[in-house]
């Protein structure tokens, strides 16, 4: 099996997912903007802009820096609960030992079925901020703070794959009703600074900021909501980051992904 | 088969099952928190200092109640889909235990949830802003509130489980409903004008919340208590209603979902 037939069944999975699970194709177009809407709206219910400038200690815009903070998590998580998670499900459908049977190593069948659906998913979440953000700032504007959002999912979702897999390597050892590391969501989105921007945090949490590829990717997608552009050094510095992660964390999941699946085979326990 | 016999049977069930999957119960407490953290902190990013230590002990009391609200959705409501992937439901049926009275011993897990949740949530909130969330200044008022929210969670999650068994209502569609809760929990009942509150008051959940906050900060206000009794009245109606038309629904043509929602 090549690895472009694997990609051709993940393309064909969504296009079936999305035809037989209308709820589910609504619900993604829903989720994004009910984020959005809920803490924009308690944030100006209880707050105000200015205050959100001052605590932040930016001049950003609120409504684009928690778009692109949205965006970013909901990436996030798509990926972490979809390759990691992935395990729970296919071990749930009985599918897990066909998977683990498969040509090629699960980490690599997890990973490349699942980039077509990161891809579309994103694309759609992100463009369906695009009316929006033409009305704040514009439609040239907006396209251009639209596309960095869209560099920065893209190029955050290569670290954050080996990252993922390295969850998976662990959940076949799991024998669980429920992904018992569905915590790590948040806590990792609460530690890359999701909603609170990571220098606002301890000096401790700040340590374990610098190691998750999220940070990176959180920070480069809110480059699109500050007044004043930053200098172009800030935009290598931060691909460099997600580019030496993205070696990092994909080797490490190959090595911890393979021992794990070779103990779990010998084992027997797929089922 | 006997009542007690019953009942001490679907004890054991849920207790068995809750000691068995301890991790992913603990799991599901520390993630909604978790999540609800997350949200809060960016909301608060919104507040000047000066106010946020309210805002935290405000916000406390709303991940409170809508942990009732989540655990009647997921624990209560969406679980019997659980029970009829592994056939269950006709199991039951032929000994005489209908899913509902096997749903009824959900309530073990749906308070052992809320304690879960409830006890990371002081821990987070109340170490990460230092504010002593039992700070009460009327705690009749305030318990009126809890148990009004926990009784309309309660028929919601039987509302849900009498559509799972009939039609399979997609995860999706629940967490978003979950979801606007949280907005409803948060507004407090004196943004809206006085003109449209006993409107307001009608939406389920919002009534209790308004009697929590009433609690807080020693206030009365009995259309909220009014009003959320009637919703508690008309909500356990719908369920009751659901629920025997359900039974006969499926003695008749078998339970309708399968699969993994």
């Amino acid at each position: 099996m090549r690895l472009v037939t694997l990609l051709k069944s993940g393309i064909m999975l969504d296009l079936y997912y999305f035809k037989n699970n209308r709820a589910s194709f609504v619900g993604m177009l829903v989720y994004p903007y009910l984020m959005l809407g809920l803490i924009l709206g308690a944030g100006f219910l209880f707050g105000s802009a200015e205050a959100f400038r001052r605590n932040v200690g930016l001049n950003a815009d609120p409504v684009l820096y928690f778009i692109a903070s949205t965006v970013v998590a909901m990436a996030s998580v798509s990926v972490m609960w979809e390759v990691g998670g992935n395990v729970m499900f296919l071990r749930w459908l009985g599918a897990l030992p066909y998977v683990l049977l498969a040509p090629h190593r699960m980490s690599v069948v997890l990973v490349v079925s699942y980039i077509p659906r990161y891809v579309l998913f994103q694309l759609i979440q992100i463009l369906e901020f695009l009316p929006l953000i033409m009305v704040l700032h514009g439609p040239i504007e907006a396209l251009y703070r639209t596309a960095i959002i869209i560099v920065a999912t893209l190029i955050g979702m290569l670290p954050l794959l080996g990252f993922s897999a390295i969850f998976a390597a662990v959940m076949l050892h799991l024998e669980e009703e429920s992904n018992v590391l569905n915590w790590l969501n948040p806590l990792i989105l609460l530690f890359s600074g999701a909603f609170y921007p990571v220098y606002l945090l301890p000096a401790w949490a700040r340590v374990v900021s610098a190691a998750l590829p999220t940070t990176y990717t959180l920070e480069l997608a809110r480059i699109a909501s500050l007044v004043t552009m930053p200098s172009l050094g800030t935009y290598v510095a931060l691909f460099s980051i997600l580019l030496g992660l993205t070696a990092l964390y994909n080797s490490l999941s190959l090595v911890l992904v393979g021992k794990s699946e070779e103990i779990v085979l010998r084992r027997g326990g797929i089922s | 088969m006997r009542w007690a016999t019953k009942a001490k049977a679907i004890v054991w069930l849920h207790v068995v099952r809750l000691w068995r999957y301890k991790w992913s119960f603990l799991s599901t407490a520390v993630t909604s928190v978790l999540w609800l953290f997350l949200f809060i902190l960016g909301v608060l990013l919104f507040v000047p200092p000066e106010s946020q230590r309210e805002a935290s002990l405000q916000a406390f009391w709303v991940v409170f109640a809508w942990s009732f609200v989540s655990s009647g959705t997921w624990l209560m409501g969406a679980w019997v889909r659980f029970l009829i992937s592994v056939g269950l439901v006709e199991e039951h049926m032929l000994r005489g235990v209908t899913p509902y009275e096997v749903m009824y011993g959900r309530v073990i897990p749906f308070l052992f949830d809320v304690f879960l949740t409830t006890t990371i949530a002081v821990l987070v909130i109340g170490t990460t802003f230092g504010v002593n969330v039992f700070e009460v200044e009327d705690v009749w008022m305030l318990l009126l509130g809890v148990v009004l929210v926990f009784l309309q969670s309660l028929s919601y999650g039987l509302i849900v489980t009498s559509l799972s068994m009939r039609t399979g209502v997609p995860s999706q569609l629940l967490d978003i409903v979950n979801m606007l809760t949280i907005g409803l929990l948060m507004l407090p009942a004196e943004r809206v004008h006085a003109s449209v509150r006993h409107l307001f008051y009608l939406i389920p959940y919002t009534a209790p919340m308004q009697l929590i906050r009433c609690g807080l900060g020693g206030l009365r206000d009995y259309l909220a208590l009014t009003e959320g009794v009637v919703v508690l009245a008309i909500l356990l109606a719908i369920a009751a209603s659901a629920a025997r038309s359900t039974l006969k629904y499926v003695r008749k043509e078998g339970v309708k979902a399968v699969g993994f929602m």
